[in-house]
């Protein structure tokens, strides 16, 4: 299985060393959305989400194969 | 002090006497060296025996029908896993070796024999087990309550007092032989934020993890972040627990 590294971009940068392998870039991606909205969790406590934070998502080479916004891990009903 | 990491910590409860530290060189002789990742006891099983680490981190996780895991303690050197697992019928989680370790496998007879006629070593054993209870009630408060700071912080402060004890922590240094993801199973986080919340810890200067290090540079300003009160731990040996001469030694 490949690995993939999701680097997290919300107030700061906080790159992932440490990656997670995943069958392909679909289970990439939605692990990323499970892991964007798990880090809003703690954001929402406190009152506050920035929606145009990110997850970066790295091949094993390096190359960005995918960005998952905060916001497109929710859906905001008003 | 004894090399054998049981007898080290019970040591700390009780002054034990020639004739426990025999029984505990009896428990730690059969052992089998276990590879990273070996599962000693899956749910479901029955256990045959009790396992004691002799070398190396174990830990105990449940996995539920989504494939997610709940991590639920860790054992490094010194630690059993249940002193009484024998009297379940069926273990109700999995434990597996975090890294290569030495394991001593204590039979049920052996186990039953010198609760009989230690009494000095079955009094320390049940303190283990009350601190290893203690130690449950905490990842419950730690689970329930706290912000994913404090919770990453109050087990960094239990392992590096558990560590201390046995004698691993060096120049404020121990090895903690976990992946972020294993790290976020156990507090209930996912690995980015377990990843974010490390960057937090480490920017203001308290612990660094890396390369399954933990270096903790101010333990005190660490337990104030936790709101952690070691006093579950038992470190200490109660003044009112005489060290009464075993009958059997």
């Amino acid at each position: 299985m490949p690995r993939y590294f999701f680097h997290l971009h919300n107030h700061l940068e906080v790159r992932d060393e440490e990656g997670k392998q995943l069958p392909d870039l679909e289970a990439a991606k939605a692990f990323a959305i499970e892991n964007a909205r798990d880090v809003m969790t703690s954001n929402i406590v406190q009152g506050e989400i920035c929606l145009s934070h990110r997850i970066e998502i790295e091949d094993a080479q390096g190359v960005l194969v995918a960005v998952v916004y905060f916001r497109d891990a929710l859906t905001v009903i008003r | 002090m004894d090399s054998n990491p049981l007898a080290k910590k019970l040591g700390i409860f009780v002054d034990l006497q020639p004739g426990d530290l025999a029984v505990i060189a009896r428990w730690s002789a059969d052992r089998s060296e276990l590879p990273a990742r070996h599962v000693f006891i899956r749910q479901g099983d029955r256990p045959r025996a009790t396992c004691l680490m002799i070398e190396g981190w174990a830990y105990r996780y449940k996995t539920i029908k989504s494939g997610k895991r709940q991590v639920l303690g860790f054992l490094m050197p010194g630690d059993m896993c249940d002193p009484h697992a024998f009297i379940l019928g069926k273990a109700d989680h999995d434990i597996a070796m975090l890294t290569d370790a030495v394991v001593a496998a204590i039979c049920k007879e052996d186990i039953l024999a010198a609760v009989e006629t230690h009494p000095r070593l079955t009094s320390a054993l049940w303190w283990t087990t009350l601190v290893d209870e203690g130690i449950a009630r905490a990842w419950l408060v730690n689970l329930g309550q706290r912000s994913a700071i404090a919770k990453i912080a109050s087990l960094f402060c239990e392992l590096w007092h558990r560590a201390k004890l046995i004698g691993l922590v060096h120049a404020d240094a121990f090895a903690l032989p976990v992946t972020q993801e294993q790290l976020g199973e156990a507090v209930g986080l996912t690995s980015v934020h377990v990843n974010r919340t490390l960057r937090d810890l480490r920017d203001l200067k308290l612990v660094e993890f890396r390369s399954k290090q933990v270096v903790i540079s101010n333990i005190g300003q660490l337990m104030e972040l936790a709101d952690f009160d070691p006093t579950y731990l038992q470190l200490q040996r109660r003044a009112d627990i005489p060290a009464r001469q075993s009958l059997a030694s």
